[in-house]
């Protein structure tokens, strides 16, 4: 608890787009301190200034931005300096870790050429020197056979891979300070927390500071000692970690709490209603892509999949990329056709059904996609693409145009938006629309494949609770394919936890996050930020 | 995207794959830091020449439809005063007679093993008077081809990074004009000031390097715009990448930055261009070899044309594809090395 | 709410409003100069039989190689003929040639591109097609093709429709496989709309941008290679300008005129394509394709 000393002191940093009355402030009168050996956590949500901050204090900020103020790195004012000699203390003193590791790394030359241009200009010389500095770098983030990756390419890694090697290039010149900025909001939930787990080690042994930046609240709640709160570029709140989570004064706070879904507790979700009758079912489900690359191999995508999704209850199906979460739902709503196995909508097999009771099958399944900017046409309007589905059954105008501001109000999406197009909507309103298009026929079960995924945190919030009332008021059973398990704990009754084309384990969501059976599932809860550890 | 998900604590084919045994080699390595893996993987090379075997294979098919739908190919390869008896000899030696497979067959034999049926006007194989151009027309693209390149990338990276306006502006709009002129209003224009104004150049001919200056910079003119605005693009796309934020980070000059994380990266753009543009350019040399009489197979194939000399009609079409398909390959080559991922697209 | 307000809800909200915004009024420089020279050299050439003084084959062998005066605006070439009608005349073939090609290799291009993305197999084989045709030089191949059945107007245009057409080919084949990837498109699907619906609504709105991009290119280029040609002596035996600037080219040092002003017709005329093939390039590329891609 004893801060020691300060290396980094931020004072009344103002960041502007130019420097005339025109330019939009993008933070304003931010103060902070950032002590040795503690973590400082700047949250908030998108937008809120977070990442300009750090891109300031960092020498980062794009063409045009200005910065003001006071940035004291060891005493001494960057933003008073001249540009070249500010860059020379920044570079020397302080690490960077980006958001999209394969992104920050150049695609044509090697993690070797990049890891040694990122060393000190006096040892960059030597090229034995060169060599044994970047093999303990690799050593130290955990890269094992890394003489072998020094002729590497960053498209030949895997994401946490090369995130590992960002953070070697962040440390290569034992800098006093480093930056995490969304160090892992790219990446698997199990390799983020083995990155985070890292930081927290380097962090450890290094001694150094460390300014994390993120808008996941979890991640705050177990990695951070220090924490400032932003919104709308000024701080809100800050304070001791346990100081804020104990006691949130402001309100931005509370719903960045509340949005990444932090309660001890087990959800409301978790009744105890008797399940109906079974109205999806799954058996033996096998199916498998042979991958188009260089390397003609056969992906296992499912394996022996059974799942039974009943009247009244909400199913969860969580599972890491490769996990076949995705491809189980397109074989669900039709888009693939599996290789073998079984699929039963009130008990008969949808591959057999007749072309009357296939329609009906059609109108009672539907989907919300993952990425909602693509799921709606640019060039309609929203209550063109809301009304498609009326349109295809034949409804005249007048009565589509009376559903469609039906759904449109049950989603609480404003009536005037229907003659927009989805690149003037807002992310959550977009999302709201894409779910009006798949209630407008009144499913009865509603596939969501990461329904808040890439979604501000309170608009997630926003957009699970609409989700919960839409269940209350029309009765809908969701499939929620989530890679987030809060999320899913929020919503569903069961859960499915999905590995590599194979169910590992299954269960109602008290049992699973209260006694989970199966090792994966162990780590997945242990990975996920924010308390959930059982 | 179907790339299998590796756990990150061991990816052991990742290991395989650049399998160096650590522990044998730790006295030796401790001096020599690795480089790059230059050049294609030997699959690569198989596809790609694979690639331009059924470019050429496609060629020759098209030059054989082209050949039979005249009806009698017999009359194309017989002077003009043959008779019937010397017509029935030649459909008989070359099998025009026989069924339509076994003359493709018996044709694409024939142009793989350099038998071409005579020349009328010569009397000799087609390629007796092809072989000679072909170093005239080389020397006339190439050249062109790195005049047009040099132009191209030098204006591109200035209307970039010139802190001059005009230096940014006005050379990238000179370019434009003239790739709206045809080659030979561009030619004509430029032997009436350097040749027939000023006197400084030849207007024509083969002999001396200075022949092949008004030439080489008629054509290159023509696409050397495209290869500015491309470039341009491309580098303004690439200044703003993650990667080149990344590089800011560390403690090298800007100019390095510069140079070796834009301006090769914004590179490849250009190369894919440039394997289209060479299609153009050996067309308009055909057109610049006629203006400024230079020998080349282009001047060839104009002269046979007018007398209907289809042998080396036929030879130097095959000859022209050939070459662009070797450049072609050549650039697919190249753009491998300046970006390693191309070869996973290959 | 009434009948009537849920339609008139219903119009306003759907397509109605859509065409308007689509397509955005941007006062381009680029694209309205380019604009009117084309309108302008092809008003000429095809109003030659009004705009043009004399007859373009009539000669006047007292008249040889005057300069541009009141009674020749643009001055006469080598046997008396008048330089002026001659440029309103020779553009006819050019235009003509430019016009039909181009819109046969739009037909060729996106017939065969649709085709290619519907059928795996036909998309190798049609995709090998297009790669062939372009491994041969256009103007050796219509070279070729000249050499071989002769250089009419039709066998003109079908020539250099073949050489353009894999461009349109690849940018339709492209969209299309993009397209389909989409979530939207399997939305579309989903919804259980008629694929006639799903093509028109989803694919087509992306495609015309591209289409109008590869039309102006391949428009540049076809005229490129038909004055080319022609400048060879290979093309129409009607004059045109390539023609008339080979034949009078020997005048250069004494005469420019007589090259000069079908050199300058033809520049003008490429030139107006050309800058609405860039201005339409840049739109297409400043918006970053589809508005959802840009996220």
């Amino acid at each position: 608890m004893n801060a020691g000393n300060v290396l980094l002191e931020v004072e009344h940093l103002l960041v502007r787009t130019g420097c005339d009355d025109t330019s939009a402030v993008l933070a304003s009168n931010v103060s902070f301190k950032l002590h040795h050996g503690r973590i400082h956590g700047l949250v908030g949500e998108s937008g809120s200034g977070k990442t300009m901050i750090a891109n300031a204090v960092a020498g980062l900020l794009p063409e045009g931005v200005q910065a003001s103020g006071r940035i004291l790195l060891q005493g001494t004012n960057l933003l008073a300096l001249p540009e070249g000699a500010a860059r020379q203390i920044r570079n020397a003193h302080i690490g960077y870790i980006f958001q999209n590791p394969k992104a920050a790394l150049n695609p044509r030359l090697t993690i070797g050429y990049q890891l040694r241009e990122a060393l000190v200009p006096e040892v960059r010389r030597d090229e034995a020197a060169s060599l044994k500095r970047v093999l303990s770098l690799l050593d130290e983030v955990g890269i094992p056979n890394a003489y072998a990756r020094l002729t590497a390419y960053p498209h030949e890694l895997s994401g946490g891979l090369a995130q590992r090697v960002v953070i070697a290039m962040a440390l290569a010149r034992d800098p006093q300070i480093l930056i995490a900025d969304e160090p892992t909001t790219a990446l698997d939930m199990t390799i983020q927390a083995q990155i985070l787990d890292l930081i927290d080690n380097i962090q450890t042994q290094r001694h150094f500071g460390v300014l994390l930046i993120t808008h996941d609240m979890g991640i705050i709640h177990d990695r951070a000692d220090d924490i400032t709160v932003l919104s709308g570029g000024q701080i809100v709140e800050s304070g001791l970690r346990r100081t804020i989570f104990e006691a949130p004064r402001a309100i931005e706070t509370r719903n960045l709490i509340e949005g990444a879904l932090l309660d001890e507790s087990l959800p409301a979700t978790d009744d105890a209603s008797p399940a109906g009758s079974c109205i999806y079912s799954v058996r033996n489900l096998k199916k498998s892509f042979v991958t188009q690359s260089n390397h003609r191999s056969t992906l296992h995508a499912l394996d022996d999949v059974c799942l039974d999704l009943c009247q009244g209850r909400s199913l969860g199906i969580v599972g890491e990329s490769g996990s076949g979460k995705t491809t189980l739902a397109r074989i669900l709503l039709g888009l693939e056709i599996p290789d073998s196995g079984q699929i039963l909508y009130k008990g008969d097999d949808i591959a057999r059904l007749s072309r009357q009771s296939r329609r009906g099958w059609r109108r009672s399944i539907q989907f919300v996609f993952q990425d909602h900017w693509a799921s709606l046409n640019p060039y309609q309007t929203i209550f063109e693409s809301i009304s498609e589905p009326l349109r295809a059954e034949g409804l005249g105008r007048e009565e589509r145009a009376r559903r469609v501001l039906e759904v449109m109000q049950d989603v609480s999406l404003p009536q005037h938006l229907a003659a927009r197009r989805p690149g003037e909507l807002s992310g959550g309103q977009l999302q709201r629309a894409a779910i009006a298009r798949a209630l407008v026929v009144r499913p009865q079960i509603l596939i969501a494949d990461e329904p808040v995924a890439s979604l501000d945190v309170t608009v997630q919030a926003r957009i699970l609770r609409l989700l919960e009332h839409l269940k209350a008021e029309f009765g809908i059973n969701y499939i929620i394919i989530s890679h987030d398990l809060r999320i899913v704990k929020r919503i569903s009754q069961d859960v499915i936890v999905m590995k590599d084309g194979v169910i590992v384990e299954r269960g109602t969501t008290r049992d699973i996050f209260s006694k989970p059976q199966h090792a994966y599932t162990q780590k997945l809860l242990a990975a996920t930020p924010g308390g959930m550890r059982s | 995207m179907a790339q299998i998900r590796q756990d990150d604590s061991f990816p052991q084919s990742q290991a395989a794959a650049l399998s160096e045994p650590v522990n044998a080699a730790v006295p030796d390595i401790l001096k020599r830091f690795p480089g790059r893996r230059v050049g294609m993987s030997r699959r690569g090379l198989l596809r790609s020449l694979l690639s331009s075997a059924i470019a050429i294979f496609g060629v020759l098919t098209i030059v054989f439809f082209a050949i039979m739908l005249t009806g009698n190919p017999a009359l194309l390869l017989a002077s003009p005063s043959a008779t019937h008896e010397e017509l029935e000899a030649l459909t008989r030696l070359y099998g025009f007679d026989r069924s339509l497979p076994e003359q493709y067959v018996t044709f694409i034999w024939n142009i793989i093993s350099g038998n071409y049926p005579r020349s009328l006007r010569l009397n000799a194989s087609p390629l007796e008077q092809i072989i000679p151009a072909i170093p005239y027309t080389l020397s006339l693209a190439f050249s062109a081809g790195f005049i047009a390149i040099s132009m191209g990338l030098v204006v591109g990276y200035l209307s970039v990074f010139s802190r001059h306006k005009l230096l940014r502006e006005v050379p990238l709009n000179v370019l434009a004009v003239f790739q709206a002129t045809p080659v030979f209003v561009i030619g004509l224009f430029l032997v009436l000031i350097f040749s027939i104004r000023l006197g400084w150049l030849p207007t024509g001919g083969s002999g001396s390097v200075k022949s092949l200056i008004l030439p080489s910079f008629s054509l290159a003119l023509m696409f050397a715009a495209r290869i500015a605005q491309v470039f341009r693009a491309s580098l303004h796309q690439v200044a703003s990448a993650e990667h080149v934020r990344a590089a800011r980070t560390r403690q090298i000059s800007r100019q390095e930055i510069r140079l070796r994380h834009i301006v090769v990266n914004a590179l490849l753009p250009v190369l894919s261009v440039l394997g289209l543009e060479i299609g153009s350019l050996l067309g308009g040399s055909v057109i610049t070899e006629s203006l400024f009489s230079r020998p080349g197979i282009g001047s060839v194939l104009l002269v046979a044309i007018d007398n209907k000399d289809y042998p080396v009609i036929i030879a130097a079409v095959v000859l022209i594809s050939v070459i662009f398909i070797i450049i072609n390959t050549l650039v697919d080559m190249v753009s491998a090395l300046v970006d390693p991922r191309t070869e996973a697209s290959l | 709410m009434t009948t009537k307000a849920l339609r008139n809800f219903a119009i306003s909200a759907g397509t109605g409003r859509q065409r308007k915004s689509m397509w955005r009024r941007r006062t381009n420089l680029r694209l309205v100069v380019g604009a009117a020279l084309l309108a302008g050299t092809s008003i000429m050439t095809l109003g030659a039989p009004f705009f043009a003084p004399y007859s373009p084959d009539f000669y006047d062998l007292d008249a040889i190689l005057m300069p541009p005066g009141p009674a020749h605006l643009f001055g006469t070439d080598e046997i008396g003929r008048d330089v002026l009608s001659r440029v309103i005349w020779g553009g006819r073939p050019i235009l003509f040639i430019v016009f039909f090609s181009t819109i046969l290799s739009l037909l060729i291009g996106v017939t065969l591109g649709f085709m290619s993305s519907a059928n795996n197999l036909a998309n190798t084989a049609l995709s090998r097609l297009a790669d062939i045709q372009l491994s041969i030089p256009s103007l050796v191949f219509a070279l070729l093709a000249i050499a071989v059945a002769g250089s009419q107007m039709s066998n003109l245009v079908v020539v250099l429709a073949l050489a353009a057409w894999p461009l349109h080919f690849r940018v339709v084949r492209a969209h299309a496989l993009a397209v389909k990837k989409l979530p939207y498109f399997e939305a579309s699907r989903l919804a259980g709309s008629s694929l006639f619906y799903r093509v028109m609504r989803n694919y087509l709105p992306g495609v015309l941008p591209l289409l109008a991009v590869t039309t102006s290119v391949t428009a540049t280029v076809t005229a490129l290679s038909a004055t080319g040609l022609s400048y060879l002596g290979l093309g129409v035996s009607v004059p045109d300008w390539g023609r008339m600037i080979a034949i009078s080219k020997g005048q250069l040092s004494d005469a420019a005129w007589a090259s000069g002003f079908p050199a300058l017709a033809l520049i003008l005329f490429l030139l107006g394509i050309q800058l609405i093939a860039d201005a339409l390039s840049d739109r297409v590329r400043g918006r970053g394709g589809a508005p959802h891609e840009r996220r």
